[in-house]
């Protein structure tokens, strides 16, 4: 990490971001409260999107610093082989390979 | 209030318009094929412009609560180019039959040349045999002779007045195409054509029968809520909510209905807003944004007139 | 304050933007080449494509006061179809010699396919045989890490090739340091509703510094805001960094990054 680069300190940042960063995590609850409720959770639960959230989850409490990167990472294709077609492909937000 | 926007050219706008116009009451919007501010040089560019308007243009629409149709056709200025010309009318007949297209169009005259007279008879004809409305492009110079020939031509071939929507008119050229029998569009586009306090004269004198008001929005300087802007000044300044809806809604609906691909329960019965959904396996959300699902878009009752 | 948006599909945005663009302080822009949204059928579209990106957006975007470049290229995702590739590379250098036009981009791998990296390979040879400016499009999510590796090491792999001529765009958390530290240029890229918000991006500014690193809009035909850049810019304000920084980060990076190119002049 670079020099100090402001005036502020962590208190101010606290200040500045908490409400927000409060509001997110009220989201985040009530995400994993909504599939719980409906038809089909266990399901859902199961799907390797989900299992990645849980997942990074625990590396954003547990991870002591980089914690954005750490989470990044786990939900990264950590492959280095090209695929043989793109054809009908798209991306999903997390890895399925780690599911196997 | 429930609009429709029957002439917008929406691969040219934002999706922030998008949600402006489905917030001020518009429910359906109409593009007709046009120019694209540059001369295409080739028919593969027409044919992925036909294909974009018909399919991804009218699945972005939806993610926003708008239904979109389209007209198919040959604009006048680049009729003028006769070898694209001749491509492009092989590709307009299977286009002109998909799904959501309400007319021929816009099609008809721009500097009055014999090969801009060619393609628009051609297509005149070709409406007839395909049962399908037609929306006329009329010039912005030498405008009243444009427009009475436009008309003239229609009629030679046997057209039906009541199954063409003549575009961009003005007070020059409202009575005739009146009188005539032709539905009468008014394009409400800042600078070049007409202003909205214009157009609230218009109805005031010659009411709203066979009136459609539509933004002819693009890629100039233009408004996307130009209907819902027009709608409301009028109703501001005494103009019956009756005939408001005649201009702004429903003549739209008559004109373009005709063509058996648009009818007002797209919009009164529609599905919820589903951004997961895909075009050919591509999502609009790009780069992993977060889709808006089951926003069912808030459809203004006749009882709050005042958009805001 | 005054900006450069280094990156923004203007032929999909209106005429109102422009205003407000030119209003809030953005009198410059660049434009990449890039997807339409549904795959175009024939080569001959892109012909007219370019002829947009170099001769009718620049001046619609002149009426504004704003200054428009581009960069051409094909690509990531209709690099899958090898056919078609051939065509449009071959009709690309038509059009590269164009007074806006800055170099190859916006290229790059979408889904790490065999198909897409060979097309990238004959681009950026392409590019390193007139020493053109390139601009690198990486893929999304879970595919990000995986496709700026492999990026890298192709660009590696051609030495006329300098890295301080190139920018990898879209970079996020876990890609930047490798990115920065082979000495290449890379880009962050503000979407309104998800990833790459702009406490993240000043959050990088102040982790890696602001040495080559150019902030943009990415604005095209989805949800996206013309003016994203400045509102990060005002969260760079927020945290206390004075005007000075601010201004390298937003107006002269971008004229440094681009610069390197003689037709480039700022706005």
């Amino acid at each position: 990490m670079s020099a100090p680069y402001g005036p502020m300190r962590a208190i101010d940042i606290l200040d500045l971001y908490f409400i927000e960063n409060r509001s997110r995590i009220m989201d985040i609850a009530s995400f994993l409260d909504r599939i719980d409720r409906y038809e089909g959770a266990d399901e859902a639960k199961a799907d390797f999107r989900y299992q990645a959230f849980l997942q990074i989850l625990d590396i954003t409490r547990d991870t002591p610093r980089d914690r954005a990167k750490a989470v990044q990472v786990a939900l990264s294709d950590p492959t280095t082989e090209p695929l043989d077609s793109a054809l009908g492909m798209k991306a999903y937000g997390a890895w399925k390979g780690a599911a196997k | 209030m429930m609009f429709i926007d029957p002439h917008a050219h929406m691969i040219s706008r934002t999706t922030d318009d998008y949600e402006a116009m489905a917030a001020s009451g518009v429910v359906a919007v109409i593009e007709p094929a046009f120019w694209l501010g540059q001369p295409r040089t080739n028919a593969g560019s027409y044919l992925d412009y036909l294909s974009s308007i018909v399919g991804f243009e009218r699945f972005r629409a939806s993610q926003f609560g708008i239904r979109h149709y389209c007209t198919i056709g040959l604009n006048s200025k680049e009729a003028n180019n006769e070898a694209l010309a001749e491509a492009v009318m092989e590709l307009i007949p299977r286009f002109a039959l998909k799904e959501g297209v309400v007319a021929i169009g816009e099609i008809g005259y721009d500097e009055q040349t014999a090969l801009e007279d060619k393609y628009f008879r051609l297509q005149l004809e070709l409406a007839k045999e395909l049962d399908l409305p037609v929306m006329i492009h009329t010039p912005h110079r030498d405008k009243k002779n444009g427009t009475s020939r436009s008309m003239d031509v229609c009629v030679e071939h046997g057209l039906d007045p009541g199954k063409v929507v003549v575009d961009h008119n003005n007070e020059e050229t409202v009575r005739e195409v009146l009188d005539r029998g032709f539905w009468a569009g008014f394009s409400i586009y800042p600078s070049t054509k007409m202003g909205n306090a214009r157009m609230v004269e218009i109805l005031r004198q010659y009411g709203a029968n066979r009136v459609i008001v539509d933004s002819a929005c693009d890629w100039g300087i233009s408004e996307v809520l130009a209907v819902a802007k027009t709608a409301r000044l009028a109703l501001q300044t005494g103009i019956p909510e009756d005939q408001v809806r005649l201009a702004c809604y429903q003549n739209a609906l008559e004109a373009y209905g005709q063509s058996g691909q648009m009818k007002e329960e797209d919009w009164l019965n529609p599905q919820a807003i589903d951004q997961r959904a895909v075009y050919e396996g591509n999502s609009i959300l790009r780069g992993g944004r977060e889709p808006v699902v089951g926003q069912t878009p808030n459809r203004r009752g006749m009882d709050n007139l005042i958009i805001e | 304050m005054k900006a450069i948006d280094p990156h923004i599909h203007m032929i999909s945005r209106t005429t109102d933007d422009y205003m407000r663009m030119t209003i809030s302080g953005i009198h410059t822009v660049a434009e990449p080449a890039f997807w339409a949204g549904f795959d175009r059928a024939s080569a001959d579209c892109f012909r007219d494509y370019f002829h947009q990106l170099t001769v009718v957006e620049p001046a619609r975007a002149a009426r504004f006061g704003i200054k428009h470049y581009c960069w051409l290229g094909l690509n990531s995702k209709e690099s899958e179809n090898l056919t078609l590739a051939d065509e449009v590379l071959a009709i690309i250098p038509e059009f590269i010699d164009r007074p806006n036009v800055l170099g190859f981009g916006e290229i790059g791998l979408n889904k790490n396919s065999k198909n897409e990296m060979a097309v990238l390979e004959r681009q950026l040879a392409m590019a390193a045989a007139r020493n053109d400016l390139v601009l690198v499009h990486t893929p999304h999510l879970e595919d990000k890490l995986k496709g700026t590796r492999m990026i890298m090491d192709m660009i590696r792999n051609e030495p006329r090739l300098d890295p301080s001529r190139v920018l990898i765009d879209h970079a996020e958390e876990h890609t930047i340091a490798e990115i920065k530290d082979r000495g290449f240029w890379f880009g962050m890229t503000l979407y309104p509703n998800s990833k790459g918000s702009p406490e993240r991006a000043i959050d990088a500014v102040e982790i890696y510094g602001s040495e080559r690193l150019c902030i943009n809009s990415s604005g095209d035909w989805s949800v996206s805001d013309p003016l994203s850049i400045l509102k990060c810019a005002n969260e760079m304000r927020r945290r206390g960094h004075g005007e000075a920084a601010v201004n390298q980060v937003f107006y002269e990076n971008p004229k440094s990054f681009m610069g390197q190119c003689p037709k480039f002049v700022a706005n």
